[in-house]
């Protein structure tokens, strides 16, 4: 094992990974190349992909399951933990398939709930004082934050990091309904509402020109905080 | 002229309508809507008179503000009615994406998707 997967409390028997992905053929493949090797159960929901998403990451050895359409990541998360649960996972991970996770970063989270017992561990960039977020991004992200502890009461500190780690129990309470990018801000009110436990741990995001062509244009920074709005309203 | 054409539009409406075999009270509620239009284009002067009535000022303020409300409806009803298809597209995705899924069953084998393994390289 290279340095930063290294379990200290035990191995991945139940952890189900679950990759969203949409269109992500280009940077797929890479990301199962470095999920792998580590984690034996990987889910990747080709959420109705029209390039080769789906067949790249069957070939990197993940289970695939595709939506026919095009529903949102909420919606292929929620289709994942319904898989997972069902394949009999005791914990779930939602991961990125663009590649701006470090793998690492799971091993520490499954300690982490191992040692706290939290239902829910979240990763957040900025606990690991991570310099590098683009200002447009650390901007729009800082809002969204500020909105959403408002709405939620939790005091987390990064709303909208792709990596989670939830327990069977929490997975099965936890109810995305936002299709769209709206269900990060959805998971944590769930969190809130279910009055489930949870713990942030420092992870730092990659920051790819791959990763911040794909989700983080301006225009996206936007429909992110309008998502948010809209969520809290439609709730 | 103008008159000719709006009339001509009505009944066109109408008959795309009645083309889509609408039932009972659908069909009730667009000839009366149709009926309205062609009785307030043929007499200009009757808008004007129930606006005053009204105290809404000009007959075109009172079709305005009829518009605007319809508009409204229309937008709230095909909101709910999206979101409510919208939720069904996602269980009817959902279900295909899941199926031989079971609960508590077995996840596919391993054997048939190790072949680039624990050594997969990029």
């Amino acid at each position: 094992m290279p340095v930063g997967v290294r379990f200290v409390t035990g191995g991945t028997s139940g952890l189900w990974v679950i990759v969203p992905a949409y269109n992500e053929e280009s940077a797929i493949g890479g990301t199962l190349a470095g999920l792998r090797p580590y984690m034996p159960n990987v889910l990747v929901v080709d959420d109705g992909s029209s390039d080769r998403t789906g067949r790249i990451a069957r070939r990197r050895g993940a289970i695939v399951l595709r939506h026919v359409a095009n529903l949102g990541q909420g919606a292929a998360l929620q289709t994942g933990i319904d898989a997972a649960l069902a394949w009999g996972a005791r914990m779930v991970c939602t991961f990125d398939a663009d590649g701006q996770h470090d793998v690492g970063a799971i091993a520490r989270m499954v300690d982490m709930q191992r040692q706290s017992g939290a239902d829910v561990v979240l990763a957040s960039r900025f606990l690991s004082g991570q310099a590098r977020i683009p200002p447009v991004r650390r901007f729009v992200l800082g809002l969204a934050l500020k909105f959403t502890r408002m709405q939620t009461r939790l005091s987390v500190t990064d709303t909208h990091n792709g990596l989670r780690l939830l327990t069977r129990e929490a997975a099965k309470r936890i109810r995305i309904r936002q299709n769209g990018m709206a269900h990060a801000s959805e998971l944590l009110s769930e969190i809130a509402a279910k009055r489930l436990s949870y713990v942030e741990v420092p992870s730092t995001v990659t920051y790819t020109r791959y990763s911040l062509r794909k989700g983080q244009s301006v225009f996206d920074s936007v429909k992110i905080l309008f998502d948010i709005v809209y969520a809290a309203w439609s709730r | 002229m103008i008159v000719s054409v709006l009339l001509a539009a009505l009944l066109l409406i109408g008959l795309y309508v009645a083309s889509h075999r609408v039932g009972g009270v659908q069909a009730i509620v667009a000839l009366a809507v149709l009926a309205c239009g062609i009785v307030l284009v043929v007499f200009p002067g009757l808008t004007s008179a129930i606006a005053s009535t009204l105290n809404v000022g000009r007959g075109t303020d009172l079709l305005l503000y009829f518009a605007v409300i319809c508009g409204l409806f229309l937008a709230a009803h095909f909101y709910f009615r999206f979101k409510r298809q919208d939720a069904t597209m996602t269980e009817l995705v959902r279900a295909i994406a899941l199926r031989g899924v079971m609960p508590d069953g077995p996840p596919p084998s391993l054997a048939s998707r190790d072949e680039f393994g624990g050594s997969a390289a990029s």
